[in-house]
């Protein structure tokens, strides 16, 4: 419980520290921010309105204040939940926004990633306990291979070889664009559905990563003399495998599963870019490019918020599979 | 980024890597005197394709104005053709040279990459001897950003750091790369730096007077040149994929020849859903190759480290049948 | 009341295990190492046999050859092991599991390791009373609690996880799990070596009041030899893949033959009488893939002396086969006649 409340706080100071980040950034930037936005106004919208000018600045709150007072501000928005307007989708509020866009997100990454860590997992307790076997040669190189190619490469692939020339599955959006959202059975129905290419894509980029890293850690599990006397002990070597090998294996990359995580919600951007799926990826593609600094940043922070929230889970989990972390 | 990171590493001088190689000649006999990590790396067949590979695209690289009669910047064709005899991987839907797209593209990429990578391991390494051979505030200082960096999701931050850049371009990248991608070697170099610090030799240094400085770059980093090396390596093809991958989203600039560039126009004028296949899977079989490479020479470090991993050595036999404990240093 | 049955007293019961020239082979693509090289002995039942021999002599690698749990490249590749009168190696993968552990048993050399860290320890007695009979787990937990108390642990501990135990503790548990199944012979491979002198002599004692109880037979795998003189009825000492003597304890203590088995007796201080000179044994054992032609202790004898030239020469060419000196005492050396 102890090693919990601590992993709690080293979050809560990370949470701070990136907060406090997303402040000091922009004001480190050459020239000021607002300047970007300015220069894609067009002239004619800033002669027909030179009032719009001001507005913005207001809006967006970048003028003018102080360094220390304009943080502490800063910190009563984030923690109120105010994060502004967003200027691409104006007069939206930027919580409104991400809150369109999250949602279709954690499920595809929630459910994929978990899907890649036990497909991982699974695959590579099989190839360490049967080495030269089938899933060890074959198997363990190709996902290899595959997790080798970049994520948006393996998206394109995707889209090209399985949606475009097979037809197999349905290659953007996230549901059929003549559907309304809604919680009835059309409407899930379509969202599963166009789900499935990216998820494939998520699974087979990550997969691998899984695979060898429970693989090389079950190697030397499989040495331990806990694992002799099982098998000495006349169980079945399923149960082995499983509940001896397997069980001790897998914590390791479990720990591992943090820094992964985040390497999960940067593929995640170029995923849902290639599908055109609307999730925060996209969302944060097109606010950075277009210069929608509130919604940028925002979105920076939500990113960074779930890595924690993942990472703690992971924590807890770790908690329940360890039973020697519990009394430390 | 789904290529594991590396999970064991050399902890040791390297000497420990000669002794475990049975049936060493002198190197006074051998008329190619290669250093003896070279040899090594070369005898492991995993690190040994690597190497190739990545010696191989960089003399393709170097080579491009030779190898790749047009210009990558010119239309030399009629547009969308598939690959052909005259052009190797076709053209695009402007009538650019795809071949000479990727053989010149490799000169940015690969060298934006290796930049980046070296920016980075500098500063990794330097602030990780530093925090642990000060201790204290600093330690906790330097501990305390580094877990920040770690915990913001690289990819976004680096989108939202460009948004607020107004100049594109490789400088800028290589720039923006390097400061943003030091955070997770940090951290390992500085547990590794840890553990040595305790060690008997950096003791008696820190008796005898000298100075930290040259403790830090005299006595510390030579023995963690190997994990430096390997965290250099890892680092080189996650900014080549960062590169790519940025400039494939549209923050890089878009006129200059880049595999991400590259992408970025196959992407945005939907070669893609046209159906222009080469467009897109030429430069992104060469990205992949050179992430392999750099992926392959750092796992061939990981078996030399872990020797369990390889297949069965005599020399790890006979330490078996002796009843001594195998050498490795897992970390868990 | 005892969780397990009682076998008869030793001497009574005819011969439970016997090794028939075992060979046991790491197997390389170049080359092959024989850790075991024509290993014969028998065990009687209820009867304690002690195996005694430097580190990497083959002794750990007979041990699991018995239970047919060798490491691959390690394999067996001559001769037999009769359980019972029966080959284990032709036994099927079901009848071999059945085989392990009830009929033959294993204490692990270190308690730490050979205890599932993620499981209770109740769990694991469980788990290995449920592959051998239907039992309910309400049940297994209770006998699991049996086990315990017989070696002297409190039986509320069956919730416990490994690492909540001491190591003496642990022993006592991986003794209690070597016991449930009410085996006939227990390979003990190093039992104490992992813990301070005390507990050691604790555990001992515990091993020799349950074996006197319950009757099984030992196998005691180590390299420290006094303990054996101590506690064994017989001991066999290996020496680079071969037995080279076997003796009741009492007879090798007293009369040790073979040269090998002499250094070894002179190279641990006794604690009562005359002081004597310590001597080490020089040289260190051979490298088994490519072992001393001919006797493969010569190179260390003392008497092997190129001088004697006809001894000399048998010494460095032909393998000393095991002979009978007296009942029971059977030594490998070209210095002993044999009867007959």
């Amino acid at each position: 419980m102890r090693f919990l409340l601590r992993r709690l706080g080293f979050y809560a100071v990370a949470l701070w520290g990136a907060i406090t980040l997303n402040y000091v950034l922009p004001r480190l930037m050459p020239g000021s921010p607002i300047d970007g936005l300015l220069a894609r106004l067009s002239p004619a919208q800033l002669a027909a309105n030179p009032q719009s000018v001001d507005n913005l600045r207001e809006a967006l709150g970048y003028e003018k204040e102080p360094f220390v007072s304009g943080y502490i501000t800063y910190l009563g928005q984030v923690v109120r939940g105010d994060f502004g307007i967003s200027t691409s989708n104006f007069p939206s509020p930027v919580t409104e926004v991400i809150g369109r866009t999250l949602p279709y997100s954690i499920f595809l990454v929630g459910v994929a990633f978990l899907v890649a860590f036990a497909l991982g997992t699974l695959l590579g307790m099989v190839a360490a306990w049967r080495r030269g076997g089938l899933v060890d040669n074959v198997v363990t190189p190709t996902l290899m291979a595959v997790g080798a190619f970049p994520a948006f490469f393996t998206s394109l692939l995707a889209v090209y070889f399985l949606g475009l020339e097979a037809g197999w599955f349905p290659i953007q959006h996230a549901y059929d664009t003549d559907l309304s959202p809604g919680l009835n059975g059309e409407f899930l129905g379509s969202v599963i559905r166009h789900a499935q290419l990216p998820m494939l894509v998520i699974v087979a980029v990550f997969a691998g990563g899984w695979l060898l890293s429970m693989r090389n850690v079950m190697i030397n599990t499989i040495e331990e003399d806990y694992v002799a006397m099982a098998k000495a002990k006349g169980l079945r070597d399923f149960r082995v495998m499983t509940m001896y090998a397997g069980r001790n294996a897998i914590l390791p990359p479990l720990t591992g599963f943090a820094s992964q995580f985040g390497a999960a919600v940067g593929g995640l951007v170029f995923i849902e870019f290639v599908f055109s799926y609307p999730g925060v990826g996209l969302t944060l593609q097109q606010a950075a490019l277009g210069s929608d600094y509130p919604l940028a940043q925002a979105l920076l922070l939500v990113l960074a918020v779930c890595v924690l929230a993942a990472n703690f889970l992971m924590d807890c989990l770790y908690v329940v599979l360890d039973p020697r972390v519990r009394s430390a | 980024m789904a290529a594991a990171e590396p999970e064991a590493h050399l902890d040791g001088p390297p000497a420990v890597l000669a002794a475990d190689m049975p049936g060493e000649r002198p190197a006074s006999r051998r008329r190619l005197r290669l250093p003896g990590w070279a040899r090594l790396l070369l005898r492991n067949p995993k690190s040994c394709f690597g190497i190739v590979a990545l010696a191989a695209m960089v003399l393709v690289a170097l080579l491009a104005p030779v190898i790749a009669q047009n210009s990558p910047s010119d239309i030399v064709g009629l547009p969308g053709q598939p690959p052909n005899r005259d052009f190797w991987f076709g053209t695009t839907d402007q009538g650019y040279d795809v071949f000479a797209q990727v053989v010149w593209g490799a000169r940015t990429s690969l060298a934006v990459g290796a930049a980046a990578a070296l920016m980075s391991t500098v500063i990794a390494a330097t602030l990780g001897m530093l925090a642990a051979f000060s201790g204290g505030w600093i330690d906790d200082t330097i501990n305390l950003v580094t877990n920040v960096f770690l915990v913001i999701p690289a990819l976004p931050l680096l989108i939202v750091v460009y948004s607020f850049v107004p100049q594109r371009g490789p400088i800028v990248m290589v720039l923006i790369l390097g400061l943003t991608t030091w955070a997770v070697e940090a951290r390992i170099l500085r547990g590794q730096a840890l553990s040595l610090r305790n060690r008997d030799f950096i003791q008696a240094a820190k008796v005898s007077g000298e100075s930290t400085w040259r403790i830090v770059f005299g006595e510390l980093m030579p023995n963690m040149v190997s994990r430096i090396a390997a965290g250099f390596l890892l680092v080189f093809y996650l900014s080549i994929i960062f590169a790519a991958g940025l400039e494939f989203l549209g923050f890089g600039d878009v006129n200059k020849t880049t595999w991400g560039t590259t992408l970025y126009w196959a992407q945005n004028n939907s070669t893609v859903l046209q159906g222009e296949w080469w467009h897109f899977v030429f430069p992104g079989v060469a990205l992949a190759l050179a992430v392999a490479a750099l992926v392959f020479i750092n796992y061939g470090i990981d078996e030399l480290a872990n020797p369990r991993l390889r297949r069965r050595t005599r020399s790890s036999l006979r330490r078996r049948l002796l009843g001594l404990p195998p050498r490795e240093s897992v970390t868990s | 009341m005892s969780p397990v049955r009682h076998h008869a007293p030793p001497g009574r019961g005819g011969t439970v295990l016997e090794l028939v020239d075992l060979v046991v082979e790491y197997v390389e693509p170049t080359r092959r190492v024989r850790a075991v090289d024509g290993v014969s002995l028998r065990i009687g039942a209820g009867e304690i046999v002690g195996l005694a021999g430097e580190s990497g002599c083959g002794k750990t690698t007979t041990g699991n050859a018995i239970l047919q749990i060798l490491r691959p490249p390690a394999e067996i590749t001559g001769g037999r092991i009769l359980f019972r009168g029966a080959d284990v190696a032709t036994r099927s993968r079901h009848e071999l599991r059945k085989y392990r552990w009830r009929s033959v048993s294993m204490v692990f050399q270190s308690a730490m390791n050979a205890l599932n860290p993620v499981m209770r320890v109740g769990d694991q007695f469980v788990d290995m009373m449920q592959a051998h009979e239907r039992v309910r787990r309400a049940d297994a937990l209770r006998r699991a609690g049996d086990l315990l108390e017989l070696v002297g642990i409190d039986r509320g501990r069956v919730r416990s996880y490994p690492h909540e135990l001491s190591g003496g503790m642990r022993q006592r548990v991986i003794i209690a799990m070597a016991l449930a199944l009410d085996p006939e012979l227990v390979i003990m491979d190093e039992p104490t070596t992992a813990l301070d002198v005390v507990v050691q002599r604790d555990i001992l004692v515990e091993v020799q009041r349950l074996q006197k109880e319950l009757g099984f037979a030992v196998l005691f795998i180590t390299h420290d030899l006094s303990l054996l003189l101590e506690f064994a009825h017989r001991i066999a000492i290996m020496y680079a893949g071969e037995i080279v003597e076997t003796a009741p304890s009492g007879v090798l203590f007293e009369r040790p033959r073979h040269p090998y088995t002499v250094a070894l007796m002179r190279s641990f201080p006794p604690l009562h009488g005359p002081l004597v000179r310590m001597s080490a044994i020089p040289g260190s054992p051979p490298d088994l893939g490519a072992p001393p032609a001919g006797c493969r202790f010569h190179p260390r004898c003392p008497h092997c002396r190129p001088e004697e030239s006809a001894l000399y020469a048998r010494q460095v060419s032909e393998r000393p086969a095991l002979r009978a000196v007296a009942d029971e005492h059977r030594v490998a050396c070209h210095l002993v006649e044999g009867r007959t």
